[in-house]
């Protein structure tokens, strides 16, 4: 299973992919939306299956990337999961209203984010081979 | 850690456990087994983001240098950070705490990018790094004498400072 890392922060992309590599993930990485829609264009043929998104990033933000995602119909069974500071129920409720499926606020522990990939069904060591 | 709010929406107590929390879940739940080093580097890093809306002003982390090499390479798991290691750490910290903050507040604000500038003793290496709100990189460094003297790690000098701003609306 391929993840996409989506953070302009080198240190949060090093802690995730970490994580998610652990629960045997293959790691892409993007530090801007625009950055990661390049991504997801060079891997239309395979994309990930989950993208964790930060919503503050230069270029282009979280939330219009996952407006840009949802509006291209190639990429529906792709996973958006912010992982931000935002943490306001205003932000998350936006948010989920432009399509992402789950939100992870910062700062999380490891278990937090399994436990959302459990709750998504995306948790490739609870997969059935 | 030392903590200043005076003209905040948030108390100094609610800034102190978004601070302990911030390092708790960055660093205590990675691998204690990374050995930081910590560089030979005197002087600060500073950290600071934006808040602008009903409240606008900005949070700032203040850290020595030696207390910024020992958090990034705890937070990387690193055995040694580069200079970038620790601007890109420092200012994710900064991007965290201004995010916690900005989530008490009553109105619809906005979050900043995190900008983050590292400064050291006039005898040894300056290297000053910025990020502006619209993301471009700036980086400016002077070489350091022959030989630094070593700072043993202490306390006092991975305390850190967090500090909240108001600004004119």
């Amino acid at each position: 299973m391929q993840a996409l890392v989506i953070d302009d922060s080198r240190t949060m992309r090093i802690l995730l992919r970490r994580q998610l590599e652990q629960l045997g993930y293959d790691v892409l990485e993007a530090a801007d939306g625009q950055q990661a829609l390049d991504v997801l264009e060079a891997h239309r043929d395979a994309p990930p299956v989950l993208a964790t998104v930060d919503w503050n990033m230069p270029v282009m933000n979280g939330l219009d990337f996952v407006k840009s995602v949802r509006a291209d119909g190639g990429f529906r069974d792709l996973t958006l999961m912010m992982v931000t500071t935002e943490a306001e129920h205003g932000q998350i409720v936006r948010a989920l209203a432009a399509g992402a499926h789950e939100y992870l606020i910062k700062p999380f522990t490891g278990e937090a984010l399994v436990d959302k990939l459990d709750y998504l069904g995306l948790n490739p060591e609870r997969s059935v081979a | 850690m030392s903590i200043s709010a005076p003209e905040s929406p948030v108390t100094a107590h609610d800034l102190q456990v978004f601070g302990e929390e911030v390092l708790t879940a960055f660093l205590l739940d990675q691998d204690q087994a990374a050995a930081p080093q910590p560089g030979d580097g005197a002087g600060r890093v500073h950290a600071s983001i934006a808040v602008s809306g009903g409240w606008s002003g900005r949070v700032t982390l203040d850290v020595s240098r030696t207390g910024a090499d020992v958090l990034a390479a705890r937070m990387l798991q690193a055995d040694e950070v580069s200079e970038a290691d620790v601007v890109d750490a420092v200012g994710e910290l900064v991007n965290v705490l201004g995010g916690n903050v900005k989530g008490l507040l009553l109105e619809e604000s906005a979050l900043g990018l995190p900008q983050v500038s590292t400064t050291v003793d006039e005898n040894h290496t300056h290297t000053a790094e910025f990020v502006t709100p619209t993301g471009a990189h700036y980086r400016s460094t002077a070489p350091p004498p022959p030989r630094s003297p070593r700072i043993d790690l202490s306390e006092t000098e991975t305390a850190i400072s967090i500090t909240i701003t108001r600004h004119a609306a």
